[in-house]
């Protein structure tokens, strides 16, 4: 038989059962959108775990002396009062001792509090008497998020200045107060290099803008660290004013981690004794949040699969009472001469065309679930090879189980024909 | 042209085994009008169904132009009927979703013709049964009559040597039927072959030859006098 014959009696086929035809193709839909989104998580899941692996933070060795080294909100000078312990910044010089380590650094989450008073950058218009100066000219931000960092931190995270400089062991040790600001935080403040700006009562100087990282740190600001011991101040009055330290280590080769590890180990039970400080690598616990995500999302695709294949399952059940319905029609058509092959074909162009309403629909629920993923799992942009691909093989599944119902009725009698006659 | 040698035909139902065919050896000359009679459940379909190879003996020879096409492949089976026999229906069996062109047109892409072909063809046939002014219809659309033209149309979309009908008549008014009649014999008298399964006696008596059916066995073949000889043609 022609295809157009084929495709003429399935579509008015299709058409005389409508509602049985149109539960079919939701049926397909709804099997070939889950499994597409199914691999579209499973996708966003493995992306967003490498991607998340290959941050900075994740090629750390937090050293610090109190148990908690998940909080990132530690200042920059800590004493155990108990034991008396103290860890200072001297201590990054234990990468000295770790070949291992390639940057040696602290970050102290901080507030900055902007005070009512700002300067102009050298060059622009002196604001005047302060006692007329009008707080309304100022921007809104009253208070910004930043980081007290020390010099390596940058080479860490490597961020780049786009404008001025970043902070060098001078300007730690000159004690200062700098600021840097992130990209869209200095687009905020619409101030520049060299403006100056109150904060927490002290004059700070913009020294800084950073190009664009796409992170949150594109909002915030960042200012030298206290190093007390590396600005010659008794030490012990500074460690008075404290509160803790974390002191942080980096690798350029992940692979190294625990080697490096052990190596500063080494260098803190000598300097510390034994036991006394927490040494950990917020990767290991990463990985593990990774293997989890990666297994959540594997259950998730195992249902989705599930849940095609039941689809699949009943719609071949579906086409296959279709056809055991119609056996006097193939009677009818093998009697005018059709062979299995055609009756075959005619039955299987009519689940093409089925299966093709179904994953048209299907690619619409799965684009609908991956962008829904994207907007609140936040995934990046899941790649359209890997959801085609995935619609596809959805596809194909759905496809191979609809052989078997036009098989079923290319195999039934001819002389159903006759049958009632 | 058809020669059925001690053709038998079993039905396997668990434990009991239905006979519908018992040793039926039966010859057909071409442009003969062979009328099939018995009664309801003798074996006329089943006889019928082995004729035009929509069932398959279990035992005997069947020889169509001296081939024993039993033994054929599906797809060589498929095209003898498609080439060699037209089937016409009790209940007409159209395809309720196609026109009355589209169902004429149908065997015609089995046979590879193209679509200009079939179609020009189609509307030659229904235009010898005389419903040119009902190509477009669908089958829902047209009376009982009607609808058994557009089955003999179709039975005859490629030239078939052999018309098998089974109670062609039997779902009509008898003036419908008469009409139907009539066509089925002026084929005849062009030179097509027709079996034709009956319960009726008069239109059993219109052919050449009427086949009694009893039990599954050929009771009686006798030779009539066909309707152009009686009528002194």
């Amino acid at each position: 038989m022609k295809r157009g014959e084929d495709l003429l009696l399935s579509t008015r086929s299709i058409r005389r059962r409508m509602v049985e035809s149109i539960l079919l193709i939701v049926g397909i839909a709804l099997g070939i959108g889950s499994a597409g989104a199914g691999i579209a998580m499973m996708a966003g899941t493995t992306a967003e775990s490498r991607k998340l692996l290959a941050s900075p933070e994740y090629r750390e060795i937090v050293v610090s002396i109190r148990e908690d080294t998940a909080d990132m909100d530690l200042p920059a000078v800590a004493i155990d009062n108990e034991n008396d312990l103290v860890l200072t910044t001297a201590d990054l010089r234990a990468a000295d001792e770790a070949p291992d380590v390639q940057y040696a650094y602290v970050t102290n989450r901080t507030r900055y509090h902007v005070g009512d008073f700002r300067m102009p950058r050298p060059g622009q218009e002196p604001p005047g008497d302060p006692a007329s100066f009008d707080p309304s000219e100022l921007p809104e931000i009253e208070e910004f998020e930043g980081y007290e960092v020390s010099p390596d931190f940058f080479s860490a995270w490597n961020m780049q200045a786009a404008e001025g400089s970043l902070f060098t062991e001078e300007d730690i040790t000159g004690g200062e107060p700098l600021l840097i600001y992130g990209s869209e935080l200095a687009a905020d403040m619409s101030g520049g290099i060299g403006e100056q700006i109150v904060i927490r009562g002290e004059m700070y100087t913009v020294v800084g803008i950073l190009e664009p990282t796409g992170t949150d740190y594109d909002k915030m600001a960042f200012s030298p660290a206290f190093m007390p011991d590396l600005q010659g101040n008794d030490l012990r009055e500074a460690m008075r004013r404290s509160w803790g330290t974390t002191l942080r280590f980096s690798v350029a080769d992940v692979e190294r981690l625990e080697q490096a590890k052990e190596q500063l180990e080494s260098y803190f039970s000598r300097a510390y004794g034994e036991g006394s400080l927490v040494i950990s690598i917020p990767r290991a616990e990463a990985e593990a949040a990774k293997v989890r995500a990666s297994r959540l999302a594997t259950v998730v695709l195992f249902l989705a699969i599930a849940g095609l294949l039941i689809a699949s399952v009943n719609v071949s059940n579906i086409l296959y009472s279709r056809a055991v319905r119609r056996h006097r029609s193939v009677g009818i058509l093998k009697a005018l001469g059709a062979s299995m092959r055609d009756v075959f074909r005619l039955f299987f162009s009519e689940a093409l065309l089925l299966a093709g309403f179904g994953a048209v629909l299907g690619v619409g629920i799965s684009l609908l679930l991956s962008k829904l993923m994207e907007s609140t799992l936040g995934f990046e942009r899941i790649p359209a090879g890997v959801l085609a691909s995935g619609i596809v093989g959805a596809w194909a599944i759905t496809m191979a189980l609809t052989v078997y119902p036009a098989l079923q009725a290319a195999r039934l009698p001819a002389a159903e024909a006759w049958r009632n006659e | 042209m058809i020669e059925l040698d001690r053709i038998e035909k079993r039905y396997d139902l668990g434990e009991v085994q239905v006979k519908a065919l018992v040793d039926v050896s039966l010859h057909i000359e071409r442009g003969e009008y062979v009328a099939v009679m018995g009664p309801s459940g003798s074996g006329k379909s089943t006889l019928l169904n082995i004729l035009g190879i929509l069932d398959i003996p279990t035992g005997g020879n069947y020889l169509l132009e001296g081939y024993d096409i039993t033994r054929l492949p599906d797809r060589e089976q498929a095209r003898i009927r498609n080439k060699h026999f037209g089937f016409v229906f009790q209940s007409f069996n159209l395809f309720s979703e196609l026109s009355a062109l589209e169902n004429v047109m149908l065997p015609m892409s089995y046979a590879g013709l193209s679509s200009s072909m079939r179609r020009e063809r189609a509307l030659d046939l229904l235009g010898n049964v005389g419903l040119s002014h009902r190509l477009h219809h669908l089958p829902t659309m047209l009376s009982g009559g009607e609808q058994q033209r557009v089955a003999i149309a179709r039975a005859l979309a490629n030239q078939p040597s052999l018309i098998l009908a089974d109670e062609p008549t039997g779902n009509l008014p008898s003036d419908k039927g008469e009409e139907i009649l009539e066509i089925i014999e002026d084929l005849n008298r062009q030179g097509v072959t027709i079996v034709m399964v009956t319960h009726n006696e008069e239109q059993g008596m219109r052919a050449h030859r009427r086949i009694n059916i009893m039990d599954g066995r050929l009771e009686a073949d006798e030779r009539l006098v066909s309707s152009l000889e009686r009528s002194g043609a």
